[in-house]
């Protein structure tokens, strides 16, 4: 069974008197352990489809089922609930906690499920060793160079072991080398530990490390093929 | 700790200064309602000792007509005994028995219509401390004497103001005129031991003690009194109340010898409306000093969080996407103007604190001249006031500063609870 399924998913925003329709109708499946790119030009509906698929956003007709539980029944809280304990997020700007240490922030979700204070720590110090912070625990964010606090939003996203990792245009910010190591990174634990990556993005050293590209015009899935 | 705590605690420090500032106005408005309520204490304090203690008692036992007629013969007889079962009740401090009369006091040269007031000074002094109305010192230098002794002798304690009309000292002597029990000329000569100076307007103009015995013998009352007081082991409406539902019972045979009459008994609320809603007006008016003071903090606190969460708003987008539900971003803000309320509590404890202590020991200088305070309602105020010390001067302001605070993050909590996640972090 796909870990991801979407059907029929179209989404409509109004902008004034205009109606944008920046998805329209996307059937698509996930299965687990796939690294997959969502490539397309700005305003194809990349960021659009992966909040969706995270929750964040309410679609205007179809369905996302994650892990079998269809998004569409789940209240506000509950959706809050599957983002924390089976999603995982990774933002283009980083945005992390900027109050709170390097491994602080990776164990945020996990001190949100309520795991207890020793353990989680030990997990956000293995991860944050796992993606080369060995030694920057306790700096804070305004500490890091940018590459750095991205490595910080991969390991807080890693830290749960969710079902799905969401990387909004992961690269982004970054310099040349430094995205390419952090592309490395993450390519290393999929195939190491499994992890589903899914990736809006434009970054041509992206779609090269990725095993499914899916190109989405105006809305639509143009391509979808996998290496 | 819980983590939403520790950001909230680290989150106060991103703009130190600016929360600083903050705590620091709440601190001021919690030192200021503090030093109110210390006032209040001292001053409402003033108005209990002297309204209960002096003028009221808790609870007067009169004949029935005696509370509107106060005639001369609405008497009670039996005092000794109603007083020393009185002595007995537990709700009870102590009872005293007290003789009214009117008369003409005056030397050669001049005269003026007084109000005597009959005692027993030693229960008086166990009791009510009527001794205590005349001070230790008076303006000018004059010697104030002393009350009365402890038996009858032909001795007299006016008001110092009355004194002054009447143009005598201590040591004078003045003659008392009146209309005795038998219709007949009662009068009597008496010697001047003390001035009194009680804040009570009316007897310091136009009053004198003199021992019971004494007025007894010039109204020809034999042992009637006209009142019994009692005290109240406290101030407490339930002990009152509970002394009130004693008192029936312990009632001696014949103490009313009109067949028309009964006994009245009338807690002090009855006796003197007025005096009942002048001590109530200090709830109502420490309410208003609280919503005042606590309504401008909060307005500083709404002020605050706001910025706070609008700074924030891309970060609180961020919290809730990884899957912190709209309750704990709400909470998050909450915990936020909670440490900052124990913040300003803390400093504002202590500045109270020693602002209270001031105010006891150095007080504020209220002399409107010859060393009189104001004068309200018939009590003339000292003229240094000073504060007084409770429990709720310190909890009141603590729980307003507090509940204010949170009150007032409310409406940005819930501001930041409803941000659409995908909004919020596209916000810069």
């Amino acid at each position: 069974m796909p870990i991801v399924t979407v059907r029929g998913l179209s989404r409509t925003y109004t902008r004034g008197e205009h109606k944008v329709h920046a998805l329209r109708e996307v059937d698509l499946d996930i299965e687990a352990g796939e690294f997959t790119a969502l490539m397309g030009p700005s305003g194809s509906g990349k960021t659009t489809l992966l909040n969706l698929i995270g929750g964040l956003d309410a679609p205007t007709a179809g369905s996302v089922v994650v892990e079998g539980t269809d998004l569409a029944q789940l209240s506000a809280g509950a959706r809050s609930d599957l983002r924390r304990e089976r999603l995982g997020f990774v933002f283009q700007a980083y945005n992390l906690i900027p109050v709170l240490s390097a491994a602080e922030n990776a164990e945020f979700v996990l001190a949100l499920r309520g795991v207890p204070a020793a353990e989680r720590r030990e997990r956000a110090h293995a991860v944050l060793a796992q993606v080369g912070l060995k030694g920057l625990e306790d700096r804070r964010p305004g500490q890091l160079s940018g590459g750095q606090q991205q490595r910080v939003a991969v390991a807080r996203a890693l830290a749960g072991n969710p079902a799905v990792i969401l990387a909004d245009e992961p690269t982004a910010n970054l310099d040349s080398t430094t995205g390419h190591d952090l592309i490395e990174l993450m390519r290393e634990l999929n195939t190491r530990d499994g992890a589903t990556f899914i990736f809006a993005t434009h970054d041509p050293k992206v779609l090269d490390a990725a095993r499914r590209v899916i190109r989405l015009v105006d809305g639509e899935i143009d391509e979808d093929n996998r290496k | 700790m819980p983590i939403l705590l520790i950001m909230a605690w680290r989150n106060l420090w991103r703009h130190g200064r600016r929360s600083l500032l903050t705590a620091l106005a709440m601190a001021l408005g919690m030192a200021m309602s503090m030093s109110i309520i210390s006032m209040y204490d001292g001053m409402f304090g003033i108005m209990r000792t002297l309204m209960i203690d002096q003028l009221l008692g808790h609870v007067q036992i009169t004949h029935s007509a005696f509370p509107t007629r106060r005639g001369l013969y609405d008497t009670l007889h039996h005092a000794d005994e109603l007083l020393s079962r009185l002595d007995a009740l537990p709700q009870s401090r102590g009872a005293v028995a007290r003789v009214h009369g009117q008369a003409l006091l005056g030397t050669e040269h001049r005269s003026a219509g007084v109000r005597l007031v009959g005692v027993e000074p030693s229960r008086e002094l166990a009791v009510t401390k009527v001794q205590d109305t005349v001070p230790s010192s008076l303006p000018g230098g004059v010697d104030p004497g002393r009350f009365l002794a402890d038996e009858p002798a032909r001795e007299i304690v006016i008001g110092y103001d009355l004194a002054r009309d009447l143009r005598v000292a201590l040591g004078d002597e003045l003659v008392a005129i009146t209309q005795d029990a038998y219709g007949g000329i009662g009068n009597e000569v008496y010697t001047i031991v003390g001035l009194t100076r009680s804040g009570d307007e009316a007897m310091d103009r136009a009053g004198a003690w003199l021992h019971f015995s004494d007025l007894q013998a010039l109204l020809a009352l034999d042992d009637q009194v006209h009142e019994v007081r009692i005290l109240a082991a406290s101030d407490a409406q339930d002990v009152v109340g509970g002394l009130l539902d004693a008192l029936p019972g312990a009632l001696p045979d014949g103490l009313i010898q009109d067949d028309d009459a009964t006994a009245a008994i009338s807690p002090w609320w009855d006796i003197d409306p007025m005096a009942a809603q002048m001590m109530e007006m200090r709830g109502i008016a420490q309410f208003m000093v609280l919503v005042v003071v606590f309504g401008l903090v909060a307005l500083g606190v709404i002020n605050t969080m706001l910025m706070s969460v609008l700074e924030r708003t891309r970060e609180l987008g961020v919290i809730k996407a990884l899957g912190l539900r709209p309750r704990g971003i709400v909470w998050l803000v909450l915990y936020e103007a909670l440490l900052l309320s124990l913040l300003a509590a803390g400093i504002g404890t202590l500045l109270g604190a020693g602002l209270i202590a001031y105010l006891m020991t150095i007080g504020i200088p209220m002399d409107v001249g010859e060393g009189e305070g104001i004068g309200f309602g018939g009590i003339v105020f000292p003229s240094r006031l000073y504060g007084g010390i409770s429990v709720e001067a310190f909890v009141e302001p603590i729980l307003g500063v507090v509940l204010s605070a949170l009150l007032a993050a409310l409406l940005p909590a819930l501001r930041a609870a409803r941000l659409h996640p995908v909004d919020a972090i596209r916000a810069e």
